[in-house]
């Protein structure tokens, strides 16, 4: 092992991850007056490099900016064994984390989400409430920037959102009429995308590919929401720091972490807490990359439940080839209407719990060739008229699930991969759970109705969409009960007394719905609960 | 090697996967294969599979069809299949063929930013009918409540 080659200054609070709960921690703490360092291994991601900006962007989303890492190979990425997995995890590791390439769509998880053992028995409640978490939804709003609507009858009153909603395109109103006609649920959905000029960020322009990075700043990530008010506040944000495991003082209390800089010299960070934000996956790894004599199968894991409940939202996709053109290409992708018709339990289903239905606009025309979305255009003869018949003629509904917690999904630690550092890769290990197989099965049927209504004149269904693993949950889970749950309530470990969590991993079960708006609340939340419990460098 | 008329037989195998259109020749016609080797010389997946469905077909020297070439893909499906990912990442990101597709969808062959589309406002006369179906679920709702 290599020997350390400095000690930086104690930091009141180190923080693990520069994404979507990091960066939200990293402000509300050192806006309470914390001296405050965030590790993050990846870089600052420049508006100027956004491939949207160059013919062949959609070759970067096929090959340098794939939003799997094992394909994209990027040198601040760690590799994912994903080879006991039907779902390919994916995420990107920069400041901003994965908000750097998402779809900022923004759902808030209904309160019934939070309440799941309470309503079908099945799973478990939060250790909080939807109530609980309102008050940061709200401040975690403000500082993203919502496009949407209040009074979506489907979900809470909200306050009124600020920028108006994004316009559906030719495909979102055929589908809206659709599910007008057939008496279901739709609203325009919440997008952390703004349709009108803030501050240093400019308006949404509709050019199509969001996950590929926004030039004029209208879709949020956290490198130019959060993290410049974080910066301003005193964080020191040290990228292209890779943390290999955290430090302990005494059997239940953290000294900080060790990390690899840039230049590959082990450092350590002492600290007064040690927060960790580095997503669903890359947060079970360093717990479990920090065994010792008192925690021998990792840190904070008395409960045996580090890594375990992994929950990805199993997703299936209809698509609706059209005779008339729908100019799909236009407007971001992922964002249009959903609806929550079918979210709630209704036992006659066969199954509990739901699923939402998302409106995906189309690709562009490499996507389209290669079959994102559609099926794959043949290649020979039929090949341009298979094209410019479904190329812009097409739109797609998310059949997004609810997804139980099962124990035996879960990241252990990889014996065949390891990163560019010598550290153990995650190896994922994941099965659709029989629930959610039979929600896929009821979805495809409800949203194949839904695009048939809409006049689709053929379909095309992806039962389940393997690259999908956009949503890494649940595997430190929240809970009253240290037997039973990784951290409390407020996110810290029952086993380390100044260890919090501020991502996904803290979600007990994973609702249907996107979940950055809903951890990023979490992060707020735990930030305040370590402002309020006096957390100082010692 | 190059045939008679100066083509490889990677020219020849991308004219027959995405043949000419539209005033375009074919994608090998259209001087593709240097950024297909390029781009899969990147990749050693890529870079295997292309020379082994190019292996498959045989000669340089012997002529190859659309019949030919299916054959080969149902021996070598996998490597195909990448072979059919480089055609089409090169072919649908050159800009003359974007003009093409331009002409043909109104989709705009220019880089995606800093122009985009048009951002149209929304219209909230599309809501009507959900929010009256909301309306009346609510009041049914209340009816139920409230009878005995």
């Amino acid at each position: 092992m290599p020997m350390t080659a400095r000690t930086n200054s104690p930091a009141d609070v180190v923080i693990v991850g520069a994404g979507a709960g990091g960066a939200a921690a990293a402000w509300r703490l050192a806006s309470s007056g914390l001296s405050v360092v965030c590790l993050e291994q990846g870089g600052w991601v420049t508006p100027e490099s956004v491939p949207s900006l160059r013919t062949d962007w959609e070759r970067a989303r096929q090959r340098s900016h794939h939003p799997n890492p094992n394909i994209r190979n990027n040198r601040w990425d760690y590799p994912v064994d994903d080879r006991d997995s039907e779902i390919n995890p994916l995420m990107y590791n920069a400041v901003g984390g994965s908000t750097i390439h998402w779809g900022a769509h923004f759902p808030r998880l209904r309160p019934n989400d939070f309440r799941v053992r309470s309503c079908d028995g099945v799973a478990d409640d939060w250790p909080l409430s939807y109530d609980d978490l309102e008050p940061y939804y709200d401040l975690n709003d403000d500082w993203m920037g919502v496009a949407g609507l209040s009074g979506d009858p489907a979900n809470p009153p909200r306050a009124r959102r600020p920028f108006p909603p994004l316009p559906l395109g030719v495909g979102g109103v055929r589908l809206a009429s659709a599910f007008d006609r057939l008496g279901w649920h739709w609203w325009p959905v919440d997008a952390a995308i703004l349709t009108s000029p803030s501050g240093s960020r400019g308006s949404c322009n509709n050019c199509g590919p969001c996950d590929l990075g926004c030039p004029t700043g209208a879709r949020a990530s956290t490198d130019i929401t959060y993290w410049p008010a974080a910066l301003a506040a005193g964080v020191e944000l040290i990228t292209e720091a890779r943390v290999r495991r955290i430090t302990m003082s005494t059997a239940d209390q953290a000294s900080g972490v060790e990390y690899l800089d840039r230049s590959g010299q082990v450092v350590q960070q002492p600290a007064g807490a040690v927060v960790l934000a580095a997503n669903g996956i890359g947060t079970p790894r360093l717990l479990l990359l920090s065994t010792n004599a008192d925690h021998p199968s990792g840190l904070a894991n008395s409960s045996g439940l580090v890594g375990r409940r992994l929950m990805h939202h199993p997703t299936a996709l209809v698509t609706g080839v059209f005779d008339e053109p729908l100019e799909g290409f236009m407007g971001p992708y992922a964002v249009s209407i959903l609806s929550q018709e079918f979210y709630e339990t209704n036992r006659d289903r066969g199954f509990l719990r739901g699923f939402q239905m998302q409106l995906i606009r189309s690709d562009g025309p490499l996507g389209a060739a290669l079959g994102g979305y559609q099926r794959p255009v043949p290649w020979g003869e039929r090949h341009h008229s298979e094209f410019f018949r479904q190329f812009g003629h097409t739109a797609s509904l998310t059949v997004t699930t609810e997804d139980l917690p099962d124990p035996d999904n879960r990241v252990t630690l990889s014996s065949a991969l390891v990163d560019n550092t010598g550290l153990a890769a995650p190896h994922v290990h994941y099965r659709v759970e029989p629930n959610a197989r039979k929600i896929l099965s009821y979805g495809i049927e409800k949203a194949s109705v839904a695009m048939r209504e809409a006049g689709a004149r053929e379909l095309v269904v992806h039962d389940l969409i393997a690259s999908a693993g956009f949503h890494l949950l649940g595997t430190a889970r929240m809970g009253h009960d240290p037997t039973t749950s990784v951290v409390d309530a407020d996110g810290r470990s029952h086993d380390v007394a100044n260890l919090f969590i501020a991502d996904g991993s803290l979600f007990v079960t994973a609702g249907a719905l996107n979940p950055t708006s809903t951890l990023q609340a979490l992060a707020l939340r735990v930030a305040d609960a370590i402002v309020s419990g006096g957390t100082r460098a010692r | 090697m190059p045939g008679k008329d100066g083509s490889t037989d990677l020219d020849r195998l991308l004219d027959v996967l995405i043949p000419s259109f539209d005033g375009l020749p074919g994608a090998g016609s259209l001087g593709l294969a240097g950024s297909v080797a390029s781009d899969a010389s990147a990749n050693p997946r890529f870079a295997e599979a292309l020379e082994r469905v190019l292996d498959a077909l045989g000669s340089s020297m012997k002529p190859f069809g659309e019949s030919d070439v299916r054959a080969v893909e149902e021996r070598n499906p996998e490597a195909f299949a990448d072979v059919i990912n480089l055609a089409y990442t090169n072919y649908y990101t050159d800009a003359r063929v974007l003009a093409v597709v331009e002409r043909h969808t109104g989709y705009r062959a220019a880089p995606p930013q800093p122009t985009g589309y048009e951002l149209a406002p929304f219209d909230p006369a599309l809501l009507e009918n959900v929010l009256g179906r909301a309306v009346r679920r609510s009041n049914q709702l209340t009816e139920s409540d409230t009878s005995p």
